[in-house]
């Protein structure tokens, strides 16, 4: 029977029977198993070990699904969907689409270009691996493909001068132990972090509708505008009939315009007192991300960047611990100094990278929520509520002094790890150290062992608002001590003598 | 070129591992003989400042290796008695970052890690990784490793441990190449890499330097000290326990068991010729 006749096959284009349609469905998802199949195993053939290899391509699939889940076809980037493994694993759109390709001239329906070129990849990474196979099933590796890239590898080196020590160091982090995939996958988390919901109800979303509305610098025209809207608002809520079903309404209407009104007098009194810059902002996207609401997202977000730190920085010296080579670097003439100072450098790249992505990840998230960031030149002040926590300035410069705080934080964390790191004889034990130190009590505080918040360093490094507050100076003694003294204890331990 | 070690001491908790070491090398290869646990180890360590010192004079040129720091180090090339290596990298990547460790210049390092390739006959599989490699490509790896930038100061630590005959002749051959105008030391519990490389024999015992020549003067030391005759299992077990440890050869015969030590018995032939430095080695070691 057609396979129209059943409503899974409900949307397909071409005159098929229910056996033929049920079969290319069968036939292109192995095929495109296949295919996915074939790309591991070529990748992990050629890659130094088996998690970075699996890491990898996990990445490279949720980004893939990501952009062939999230762009609709109305979207400019749609067509680049072709050309994503996963258009080939569920070709149910696909066959439920009337489209042809323009291929020389003549019309390619979309399902036979598919199925046409599905199968061969397939047949293509086939024929590759078995030729791969047998050339280095040859005594010696020798054949004419690994011969052609020996060639090519020496004409590559001909020109390309010895790396230098720290792309030496940097590869033994991010490729020999993994620390790129744990990179990756701090991007992807990043870029499927959400903004916690809003607490909001009726009258604070009407609250930050009318900021939002009469958002910038003060001035009486605004002032004006504010009481106008408020009287047109209560007027309208005393001439309202009792059984009319828009009284909470009204009534949130009201209330969100006095607090309004409350807030520019609020504002109005401080640019009397001699505040400048002061502007009438929507705090929803700010206490979203910054304040109370946000806290869990943040300290979320500084347990995965602190968690990247724990899984990365531990490759600068357990290799050379469990490789057994620690001695002969240590007796070459800059394998104490020199080689130390690289590895510093790494760690210091390493926490910059983790901050980067941190911070842009939140960034996002703020952009995504505020309409523009005109609002950023104004003073730090027109945040109400927040006055106690803020040092003054911009608002620009109290970010930038939030995320500087963040950075002086992941250094810190940074050298901690780097001494576990340089002091242990495996890569998990500054691994689990690092994280039960940096992470774990933070989370135990958030969980109710509130004793444990002054040594919760994820907790302190996340912040709260955007003041730096009274402690800071303490807080950089900490970030400091921490951060210096670890990369010190990390250089010493890195000397040590053997016995 | 002068490395002089005076009085050198080392001790593991209760353990004296060296014991008032000195000597003085020059240029030429310095074969050290010991068993396990001699001090070999703990003597090279101290040489490279990997282990600390508790007593002695370590001086290079006349002046004291932790003195010099990084400029002694810069003329050191150290080859561990561990297999250390980086299983991921291959051989041309881990000789270039050696280089880059030992800080030599960028200039002329491409032909200096080739033709050290060529030299440890590594070029064919340059570009393999360390860990698909046999033992001994693996320790031609490390031996070409500790010879970058033309130390003055070779230290080997056990540099056939592990490997086949074929490949120990290759690395002696390696190492007796390597050894033109520079000091090589190497240590080793294989009497035969040093009867064939070594132009000096330093043999320690329990931490202690017992005996110190070449390689003639030392078996002529101990002409007129050794004696064999064939015995069964039974009788070379009752002489080895009332005259020291003896080498149970395989002949012809039979069994032989030869003795070396200042008391011999009665009955037991002299032996003049065919003597070794494994029979030197023996009789300092029991005479101490």
């Amino acid at each position: 029977m057609p396979a129209q006749s059943l409503e899974a096959f409900g949307g397909w284009t071409a005159p098929v029977s229910l056996g033929a349609a049920l079969l290319w469905v069968l036939a292109m998802r192995w095929a495109g198993l296949f295919v996915t199949g074939m790309l591991l195993w070529l990748l992990l053939s050629r890659l130094p070990s088996a998690p970075l290899g699996l890491g990898l391509f996990a990445a490279a699939l949720a980004l893939e699904y990501r952009w062939y889940a999230a762009y609709g076809v109305n979207n400019a980037l749609y067509a680049l969907g072709n050309l994503n493994l996963f258009h080939f694993l569920a070709l149910d759109r696909a066959a439920g689409r009337y489209r042809n390709y323009n291929l020389f001239g003549a019309p390619v329906g979309e399902r036979p270009a598919l199925s046409a070129g599905l199968i061969a990849g397939a047949a293509a990474l086939t024929a590759l691996a078995v030729l791969l196979a047998r050339t280095c099933r040859r005594s010696g590796g020798r054949g004419p493909v690994s011969g052609w890239v020996r060639q090519a590898g020496e004409v590559l080196r001909s020109w390309r001068p010895p790396l230098p020590l720290w792309v030496y160091e940097s590869r033994k982090v991010l490729w020999y132990c993994g620390g790129l995939a744990v990179l990756l996958a701090a991007v992807l988390a990043a870029g499927a972090l959400e903004p916690p919901l809003s607490r909001q109800g009726q009258q604070e979303a009407l609250l930050s509708q009318y900021a939002r509305r009469y958002a910038g610098p003060l001035s009486p025209r605004t002032a004006g505008e504010i009481d106008s809207a408020l009287v047109q608002a209560r007027r309208e809520y005393e001439d309202a009939d009792n059984d009319d079903g828009g009284m909470e309404y009204r009534r949130a209407k009201c209330w969100a315009l006095e607090e309004l009104a409350a807030r520019y007098a609020a504002l109005t009194a401080l640019e009397a007192a001699g505040e400048e810059n002061l502007w009438l902002l929507d705090q929803e996207p700010y206490e979203r991300i910054y304040g109370g609401t946000g806290r869990s997202l943040r300290l979320a977000e500084a347990s995965a960047a602190l968690l990247a730190l724990c899984l990365t920085i531990p490759g600068l010296f357990s290799l050379e611990k469990q490789g057994g080579i620690r001695t002969a670097l240590l007796c070459a003439a800059g394998g104490r100094g020199a080689l130390w100072r690289k590895k510093a450098a790494v760690a210091i790249g390493l926490s910059l990278a983790v901050w980067l992505i941190w911070t842009l990840g939140e960034l996002r998230l703020l952009w995504n929520l505020l309409e523009d960031t005109a609002g950023w030149e104004a003073s730090a002040l027109s945040l109400s509520g927040w006055d106690g926590a803020l040092s003054g300035g911009s608002l620009e410069r109290c970010l930038a002094a939030v995320y500087g705080r963040r950075l002086l934080a992941l250094l810190a964390a940074a050298g901690l790890v780097s001494a576990l790191s340089a002091s242990a004889a495996s890569f998990a034990a500054p691994a689990l150290g690092g994280a039960m130190a940096l992470i774990a009590p933070s989370w135990l505080a958030l969980l109710g062992a509130r004793w444990l918040e002054p040594v919760s360093f994820a907790l302190l490094a996340a912040g709260d608002k955007l003041g730096i507050g009274r402690g800071g100076a303490i807080w950089l003694a900490v970030c400091a001590v921490l951060g210096g003294g670890g990369l010190w204890l990390s250089a010493r331990q890195w000397r040590r003598y053997s016995a | 070129m002068k490395l002089t070690v005076s009085d050198l001491t080392k001790s593991y908790g209760k353990t004296l591992a060296l014991d008032g070491f000195s000597y003085e090398f020059t240029p030429g290869i310095y074969g050290i003989l010991g068993a396990n646990g001699a001090g070999k180890s703990t003597l090279f360590g101290l040489l490279t400042d990997t282990l600390r010192r508790e007593g002695g004079q370590i001086l290079w040129d006349g002046t004291d290796i932790l003195k010099l720091g990084g400029r002694y180090r810069a003329k050191v090339g150290f080859m561990p008695q561990t297999q250390g290596y980086y299983s991921q990298m291959s051989a041309r990547e881990f000789l270039y970052y050696m280089a880059q460790v030992k800080g030599l210049p960028r200039r002329g390092l491409r032909g200096q890690v080739e033709a050290l390739l060529t030299a440890v006959d590594l070029l064919e599989a340059a570009d393999r990784r360390l860990g698909h490699f046999s033992g001994g490509m693996r320790q031609r790896a490390l031996l070409a490793q500790a010879m970058l930038g033309e130390p003055e100061l070779l230290i080997l630590d056990e540099p056939t441990a592990g490997v086949d005959p074929r490949e120990r002749i290759r690395i002696r051959g390696y190492i007796a190449q390597a050894a033109q105008k520079r000091i090589v030391l190497l240590a080793t519990h294989v009497v035969a890499d040093v009867e064939c490389a070594a132009n000096q024999v330093l043999l320690l015992h329990r931490g202690r330097l017992v005996k110190a020549g070449t390689p003639e003067s030392l078996l002529a030391s101990i002409q007129g000290k050794a004696a064999q005759r064939p015995c069964t299992p039974e009788e070379a077990a009752a002489y080895q326990a009332r005259f020291g440890f003896g080498n149970l050869l395989q002949r012809r015969e039979g069994q032989v068991l030869r003795l070396v030590g200042d008391r011999l018995p009665p009955d037991f032939q002299p032996v003049e010729e065919g003597l070794g430095l494994e029979d030197v080695y023996l009789y300092y070691s029991q005479s101490t």
